[in-house]
Formats: structure tokens, sequence, C-alpha cells
């Protein structure tokens, strides 16, 4: 009776708090169940891909490449069940360093999560869902590499919720931008768009801040569509310590800057061994008449991509574990769909693309492909085309 | 007295029941699926517990289960209901934390579960794979497969 008191006593004194962090220092006096929930705190995970490369022409002889594409730790860390933080560390072709993610959640109901620091950009299909057993195809979709510059992520803040009735989840976040200018040289190009201007919250600037939005509807069975939409414009480093007397420098920070209006829309569905997936681009780029002029680059003011895949499981409905997919995948996009005066329109940013293979799925996290690619731009008399062979992993 | 201290004890950590957490979002279901009866403890397991409804008409036997299961990195909380046959012919999401995986409440999706004379399901066959939700997906399907080993013992 006497240490029972007591024990009320130092939960009385030191608060609920002192007892959990008791709890986990002297396991004797704890409930398994509580154990297993100190354990279930931090959760490791991971992704990665080795690939191979082999593009073939027929005038002249071209090595083939071998990658570590990517590797990536990711860790979890909830403390409580309504705050927690989650982070990916990644490595990219074995020796770049990069942080993909770090951000910290907290939930207040299922409609409403606050959550801040290096965030993903939910824009398309791949760059939120990018783990190599997710897509078909040892390469990500090529509108979503280049049109949508994945892996995209800034560092910002905001809201995200679900509504499971109608099956509705919403994301809204105010985050940094693109470093269209960083004081030498333009870095939103024709040939890339936005891929090498993407500040990846390394030391990262900040003249105004963008809008990112998306809606996901997964109210019916097997389907799910999504609507993305990005608003702002790029960073320079021309704004940093800018005289604002001096109307010169103010006119040509100011034609430093381009201003990025993308929407996307996304469909995938499912059924049985079937599956079908789609998303369109587009992107609407204004000032990048003064933008290539100051800089010298050829960046496009309307860049726009499209693509649609099917894909079956030979082995639904089978007895077997593994799962045998084969897919075939179009896309086109055209990073100068639109210029404006000044620059010349190329042909050769408007590309085609087939690719078809088959993924084999040893486990639901592991899976060997591979594919053929077909590619074409509108400038090109011959195709290019590449092998690729490759594994990703996903636990 | 040991039992008691650890009552409080689990009053002042937090730790209460899933069926005191989910009192009001699952009373009405259950309700609305089985009619008016009473809960009877059969278990209490670490993220989960059984229960038998105990009512006046053929649907007293019936199961009622809330349990906790893993997607990628996060719990889900559930409800599930069987009945006298052991078959499902409910499930609820009561609580989804995580970013991914949400998917799996989908109504029409879960439906796959129902009715089924089935003692174990397998994800991918009897069970549609959802894109982006394999984690959670096959979470449940397991989960679901231990509560159904559990009954026939």
């Amino acid at each position: 009776m006497q240490r029972v008191i007591l024990f009320i006593l130092i939960i009385l004194i030191f608060g609920p708090g002192a007892i959990r962090g008791q709890e986990t220092n002297e396991p004797i006096n704890l409930s398994a169940d509580v154990l297993a929930k100190a354990k279930d705190k931090l959760v490791f995970g991971g992704y990665g891909q080795v690939d191979f490369y082999k593009q073939f022409a027929e005038d002249r002889s071209i090595n083939s490449n071998l990658d570590v594409s990517r590797l990536v730790l990711s860790l979890g860390y909830s403390f409580t069940s309504k705050t927690s933080f989650f982070t990916e560390i990644e490595y990219e072709h074995v020796k770049e360093l990069y942080v993909e993610q770090a951000f910290i959640n907290h939930s207040f109901t299922d409609y409403l999560s606050f959550r801040a620091g290096l965030l993903l950009v939910p824009m398309g299909i791949i760059n939120e869902y990018h783990e190599p057993p997710t897509f078909n195809g040892v390469n990500r979709p090529a509108v979503d590499n280049l049109i949508v510059p994945t892996t995209w992520r800034e560092i910002g803040l905001g809201f995200t919720g679900k509504f499971n009735g109608p099956g509705i989840k919403y994301q809204v976040y105010i985050m940094n931008g693109f470093s269209g200018y960083d004081g030498t040289k333009g870095l939103i190009t024709g040939e890339k768009f936005l891929r090498d201007a993407r500040q990846k919250g390394a030391k990262s600037f900040m003249t105004t801040p963008d809008l990112s939005l998306r809606a996901d509807y997964y109210g019916i069975r097997g389907l799910k569509l999504g609507l993305s939409g990005y608003f702002g414009k790029s960073e320079s480093a021309l704004y940093k310590n800018l005289d604002l007397s001096n109307s010169a420098s103010v006119a040509q920070a100011d034609s430093s800057i381009v201003g990025i209006t993308m929407i996307g829309v996304d469909a995938r569905y499912d059924y049985g061994g079937l599956s079908l997936r789609g998303e369109y681009i587009n992107s609407f780029v204004s000032n990048t008449a003064e933008y290539n002029k100051l800089t010298g680059n050829n960046a496009g003011s309307r860049v726009k991509g499209i693509y649609a895949e099917i894909s079956y499981n030979l082995l639904h409905g089978t007895l077997s574990d593994y799962r045998l997919t084969p897919f075939l995948r179009y896309e086109s996009y055209d990073t100068h769909s639109a210029v404006a005066e000044g620059i010349v329109k190329e042909d050769k940013y408007s590309v085609r693309e087939y690719i078809f293979g088959i993924g084999w799925k040893l486990a639901a996290g592991a899976v060997l492909k591979i594919d053929f690619q077909i590619a074409k731009s509108a400038a090109d008399e011959t195709s290019r085309k590449t092998l690729n062979a490759g594994l990703g992993v996903w636990f | 007295m040991i039992k008691y201290l650890f009552i409080t004890l689990a009053l002042i950590s937090g730790e209460e029941s899933l069926r005191d957490q989910y009192k009001s979002a699952s009373e009405k279901v259950i309700k609305e699926i089985l009619g008016t009866g009473e809960l009877r403890e059969i278990d209490i397991e670490t993220r989960r517990e059984y229960y038998e409804f105990i009512s006046g008409d053929d649907k007293s036997g019936s199961k009622v289960i809330y349990s906790s299961a893993k997607g990628r990195f996060e719990y889900f909380d559930y409800l599930i209901i069987l009945n006298t046959k052991n078959e499902v012919s409910f499930i609820k999401i009561l609580k989804y934390r995580s970013e991914y995986g949400y998917e799996i409440s989908n109504k029409g999706w879960l439906k796959q579960f129902y009715n089924k004379p089935l003692r174990r399901f397998e994800y991918g066959k009897e069970i549609d794979t959802i894109s982006g939700a394999t984690f959670s997906a096959s979470s449940l399907v397991d989960d679901i497969n231990q509560i159904l080993e559990y009954l026939q013992k």
C-alpha cells in the first residue's frame, strides 16, 4: 500500500511525463503495450535503384552506363500520435548527398494537419510517389523529370487533410520557388526547363514565396484523380541588397525572374491485374522575353507534357506470389511549346517517346525491370533507342 | 492492487483502450449493423481488442474487433465486424495517420472483404492492389488474416 501511495505521489509531483520517461527506462514496470509503442516511435525505411543503360546507334559505338542512381534512407519519428517528423536522406549516383524531405507534421484532426520543413511539391504522380516499385519502367516518366522536375522539393509550410466520406485529400503549401538567377547566370533553360533551378532547400534564397495546391479524389474504388496547381515567381539573387532608387538595377532584377503557373491533372486506375495511368502538365511562363534577353537563355514561355500508360499483371488471379507486369507508355513533351519574341523555337525540344518493357516483382517492395525506349524529337530524322534494365527496392 | 495501479497509470499516461478512444465513432455503426446489444470482452491484446456482441436475436455471437495495423511508418486504427460465421461484414478505418496509403479507407475497396467464407485473404488476389497504398493495404490484409486465424482457435 505504501508503495502505491508513493507512486501516486510521484505521479502528482512530476506529472505524467515523468511516468512515461520512467516507463521507458524501467521496462520491468511496464505493460508490453506501452513498450511496444515506445519502440515504434522511430521507424526506418528506404528505397533505391541500380540501373543499366545501353543506347544504340548505327554509326557509332556507345558505352553502356551502370549507376546506383539513387539510394535513400528514410526516418520517421512519432513524438506523439499527432506529431511526427519525417526525413529522407538521399545519395544520388553514389557520391551526391541530399536531403530529400525533412518536415514536421502535426495532425489536429483528420481534416487538418499542419506541416513545415523541406516538403515535396505535390505536382503530378511521381514527385510524391517516386519509389521504384511504384512505377513502371527503369526511368521515371520523362514528363515527371523534365516538365515536373522530380524530385521537386523546397522549404515551406502549409496544411493538408482528408475527408474519407467523399474521398478527398487536399494540400495547400506556401513554398520557396526556383532560383531563376544565381547572380551570374540564369538557371531556367529551354533544354532543361526548371531542373537546374531547384534550390532543394540548400542555402536557398527567396524573393517571393510561391503557392502549391493539390486535391486528390479517391472516392471510387480503384480510381485516383489528382488536380495540382503551382503559382509564383522564380527567385533571383539580384534582389539581394537591391537599391530601390536605382531604376536600372531594379529593371535588371525584374528581368531576372519569370512567373510560373503550372497546372497538372493526373489519373490512376487499377482493376484486377490492369493498371492505367496518365498525366498532363501545362506550364505558363511569363516574362521570358526579358529573362532570355538578360541571361542569354532560351527558356520557353509555354512548356507542357503528357503521358499515358497501360500495364497488366500476367500473374493476376494465379497462385503465384510474383507479379509479372508488361507495360507500354507513350509520352509527348515540349519545353518550347511556345516561345516569346527574341529566341528561336527549337524543334529538338519537342519529343515523343514510346517505352515498353516488363517488371518482375519478386516481392511487393522488390522489382527487376527491363524496358526499351524509343525517343524522337521533331528535329531528328532517326529515333534514339535505349535499353534500360535495373532493380528497385522499397521498404 | 497492482491492477488498479495499472489502470491509474494507463489513465494518466493516456493509454485508453481502442474501444474507449473510438466510442462515439463506432457505437453508432455497431448499432446500425448489429442492432441493440452489448459488447462482452473476449480478449485484449497489444493493439487489438476482441469483443463478442450479445443480443436477443440471431446477430448475437457476432464479433466486434478494434485493431491497429501499420502502414509504412505509422499505425492506423480500424473497426471490423464479423458475423456469427466469422465472415467479415463491415470494416471502418477509424484513424489514418500517415500521408500515404489513405486510399484503403475507400468503402468500395473494403467491400471486397465482405461476406466471403474465406479463412485467409491474399493481397493482389481476392483483394485488389491499390497503387500508392501497397504498405497499408497489404498490412490491413495481414491484420485481418491474423484476426481470422485467432477466431478459428
